[in-house]
């Protein structure tokens, strides 16, 4: 500000300099935004890491989907110039599934760009609907799959130059409709993602149907013979998906094929329609927002409260806990059963279970006939495989134990008690998880498979009593180390520690390899009982070097108390 | 003179070479209501971490109810209660929950801690909302419930930071009621704050920190006397009398060299 002292003239007020809002501008400072965000990402080893990962994932992708774009633009060659013409419309399927489905998924899982953010500033209706589309344009999967519908115009017309003046415009519309749908479509997504509990019940549901097309694999093969010809079902549907946008554009293209181009000047304007009914619905959605919509998940005023009715309301009884112990272990217990995604995640191992016999048994059946799905051989090995995922699984819990506390952590270090019976609270909440995952497990094996004989059940408890302790003293010492935020509302993409990820398989390296060697010598030697000895030796061991870590994690949160807040308490 | 709750000596506290809170002696006596002023980023809130156990001194010492925090820090917790800045809530909660979840980690039994949830709430209008996670409640109601976890366990100190920031009359005038049945009953309040007209209404005893120093305490009426003093210095002239009460803005602005009505001229500025 030099120069704007006192002994300057007043210079009569600058407003001539400020222009009216113009989209171009908005769009390339917008741009130019993104830049210098992703510039200064970079300033930390973070975040050079990520843009490492980020170029390699992106070359494989890019790879994928060039290779994507070869492979249909062959296709619409193939089909055109092998008389299959009538099977194009399959090709506009494949990238309209891709446009609509891909972006949805990564909406479901991560939090999206919130346009609303630039309602602060002197923008009109018509720049905000652009800006918000130009930032579909801008959508790696837009790219890739208009790049995809090129290729198929490119194949189409290079098997017959006659689709050259159909394909373009058929693909630019197909686009449009996309395009506007896409963006239509996660406007309105967003619109219900907003809420905390809907974007956990769609999330849920979005892991559940990953789960299930697991099956359906089994499932088809299983009921292949009640369902008839797979080939009689599509073709019961062609008519159908003809009224669609996918089938309109493979039409548009045969009719202009056939030099029927009435027929394919109509399937155009069909497709425009669809394009303008996609457009009024995106802009019917950019419309509230832009007239500002309260979407807050802020409490309503709350009703007049009546005085003297106290609702009291208890903590647990635990028997033999200190308070601190039994609060700690009551609070992460409410916790994990209000998170969807630590629960789904804890349920995943019995779910796997299912899924193996599914699939195991219909290889099965194909192989021999009927019978179990697994070799006797294999047999007893069920159910310590399915305790150690399971184990496996809850590991990311517990190397990151802190994670779920956000600003709560804060706490722990204000109430007059050791860290150690915050974690021994944790902890205990993981053990019962870990028995009801074990319980569930033999219940599964036992119905799905074979009931696992009462010595195997007892050499992979006593295993999993060492593994579990040895993972405990671990985690909770790296969680006070390499604290990682974890919104527990949100299903998959919470960042994790690399560093605790590294330690964490080497710590399971070195368990499973100790508890595996310990049943080998069992197993050769004929001597089940000296698997258990050892075991229970090796138990003993990890007990004391679990309550010496205890001791040690009291000084080490003392320590880190300042960084464990940073990272826990930090908002975004 | 009642017996100090709270002395600080020397106390400092680095970040690399910044130095945040630089050599600090402060006083705070029993039952007073104290207030910590500062402008942005003059260490209010690394000292009141330190001063709860949040932080560790980089040099000096903290005695709490004659106390040293980092010999006692159990102990010294026992007898305190603190709001820090984030809240230290525990979303995926309700209320009753996260009210009976402290009150048994600062070890009150079981009845004692659903008692005083009980009437904590019902004191603070959340009783109806008790049903409700903690992390779908608005910033307000937030705000009450960390307060009503600070002083469930009966606080001889109570540290808070911010305490009014983003919080609406209504609930304000819930926490001030608190507070003051508090003071009343003989606990100490140590608080920071930007609003000084709460703090001119509330508080008896008033420090003020600036680039990490401490460069005034004492009751207002010392501030103000000890303003008044340095302004007849300054203007030999002049009667040395004000023409009015100074206020604690007037006496904050002065202490900590705040400019009044900018030099700088914003030509464009309409």
């Amino acid at each position: 500000m030099a120069g704007l002292g006192p002994d300057v003239t007043p210079a009569a007020p600058e407003t001539l300099v400020v222009r009216p809002p113009n989209v171009r501008d908005q769009i390339a400072v917008l741009a130019n935004l993104r830049w210098l965000i992703f510039q200064n990402s970079l300033r930390t080893l973070r975040g050079r890491l990520e843009l490492i990962s980020t170029i390699f994932t992106g070359l494989g992708l890019a790879v994928a989907w060039l290779g994507m774009g070869v492979g249909l633009g062959w296709g619409a060659w193939y089909l055109v110039s092998h008389e299959y013409a009538q099977w194009l419309p399959a090709l506009f399927w494949i990238v309209f599934v891709f446009w609509q489905f891909f972006p949805i998924v990564t909406t479901a899982m991560t939090a999206s760009f919130d346009s609303t953010n630039l309602l602060r500033f002197p923008i009109t209706y018509s720049s905000y609907f652009l800006l918000n589309l130009a930032y579909g344009c801008a959508d790696p999967v837009s790219i890739a799959a208009t790049y995809w519908l090129f290729c198929i115009a490119a194949g189409c017309t290079a098997a017959a130059p006659v689709y050259l003046w159909t394909a373009l415009p058929v693909v630019v519309l197909f686009a449009a409709v996309n395009l506007l749908l896409g963006r239509a479509l996660l406007a309105w997504i967003d619109r219900w993602l907003a809420q905390r509990r809907t974007r956990e019940i769609m999330g849920f549901l979005f892991v559940l149907l990953l789960i299930s097309f697991q099956l359906i694999g089994p499932l088809a093969s299983r009921w292949q013979h009640l369902s008839g010809s797979a080939n009689s079902r599509i073709t019961a549907l062609l008519p159908y998906q003809r009224v669609l946008p996918p089938g309109l554009a493979g039409d548009a293209l045969i009719r202009a094929g056939q030099g029927d181009v009435g027929r394919a000047v109509l399937y155009s304007i069909a497709l425009a329609a669809y394009a303008s009914l996609c457009g009024a619905l995106f802009a019917w959605r950019l419309r509230a927002q832009y007239r500002g919509e309260n979407l807050s998940e802020t409490a309503a005023p709350a009703a007049t409260t009546t005085r003297g009715k106290h609702a009291v309301q208890m903590s647990w009884r635990l028997k033999g806990l200190s308070p601190p112990v039994a609060a700690a272990f009551e609070k992460e217990v409410r916790s994990l059963l209000r998170s969807g995604p630590i629960l789904f995640t804890l349920i995943v191992p019995v779910l796997v279970l299912f899924i193996f016999r599914a699939r195991f048994s219909v290889a099965h059946h194909a192989a021999s006939g009927a019978g179990l799905p697994v070799s006797s051989n294999l047999m007893p090995f069920v159910f310590p495989v399915g305790a150690a995922y399971a184990l496996l699984i809850l590991t990311n819990l517990i190397y990151n134990s802190l994670g779920t506390e956000g600003p709560g952590i804060q706490f722990y270090f204000v109430a007059p008690i050791r860290f150690q019976s915050v974690l021994q609270g944790k902890n205990l909440a993981y053990c019962i998880v870990m028995l009801i995952d074990v319980v569930t497990i033999w219940v599964g094996v036992r119905f799905l498979y074979q009931a696992p004989s009462v010595s195997i059940v007892i050499t992979t408890l006593l295993a999993l009593v060492f593994a579990l302790q040895v993972d405990l003293a671990v985690g909770n010492v790296l969680s006070l180390y390499f604290p990682k935020k974890y919104d527990m509302a949100v299903f998959g993409r919470n960042n994790t520690s690399r560093v605790s990820v590294l330690i964490g398989l080497a710590v399971q390296a070195v368990i499973f390899g100790i508890a595996a060697a310990a049943l080998f010598l069992g197993y050769i030697l004929h001597r089940q009982w000296l698997s258990d000895i050892i075991l229970v030796l090796l138990a003993a061991v990890a007990l004391i070097g679990y309550r010496l870590s205890l001791t040690a994690c009291n000084r080490i949160a003392s320590d880190r108390r300042e960084a464990l807040a940073a990272e826990l308490c930090r908002v975004g | 003179m009642n017996s100090p709750a709270i002395v600080t000596e020397s106390l400092t506290r680095r970040f690399g070479e910044l130095i945040a809170v630089d050599r600090v002696n402060l006083r705070v006596d029993s039952g007073q209501f104290f207030g910590f002023l500062g402008p942005n980023g003059a260490g209010k809130s690394t000292t009141i971490k330190m001063l709860t156990g949040l932080l560790a001194a980089s040099a000096g010492s903290v005695r709490v109810l004659g106390l040293d925090l980092a010999q006692n820090p159990v102990e010294v917790k026992r007898q305190i209660g603190v709001v820090p800045e984030g809240l230290a809530l525990f979303g995926r909660l309700t209320a009753p929950e996260y009210l009976n979840f402290v009150g048994r980690m600062y070890g009150l039994d079981r009845d004692t801690a659903a008692k005083r949830t009980a009437e904590l709430l019902e004191f603070m209008q959340l009783a109806d909302r008790s049903k409700t996670l903690v992390t779908d409640y608005s910033h307000g109601m937030q705000k009450k419930l960390a307060m009503a976890a600070a002083v469930i366990h009966g606080p001889k100190i109570l540290f808070l930071d911010e305490p009014f920031e983003g919080v609406d009359a209504i609930a304000s005038g819930t926490l001030k009621a608190m507070l003051g049945r508090m003071i009343a009953r003989g606990a100490t309040i140590f608080l920071t704050s930007h609003v000084l007209e709460i703090v001119e209404r509330l508080c008896s005893h008033v420090a003020i920190i600036h680039k990490g120093q401490l460069v005034a305490q004492g009751s207002l009426e010392e501030l103000r006397a000890g303003v008044e003093a340095r302004e007849a210095l300054a203007r030999p002239g002049g009667d040395g009398s004000p023409h009015g009460k100074l206020t604690l803005e007037q006496i904050f602005l002065e202490t900590v060299g705040g400019v009044g009505d900018s030099e700088q001229e914003l030509s464009w500025l309409g």
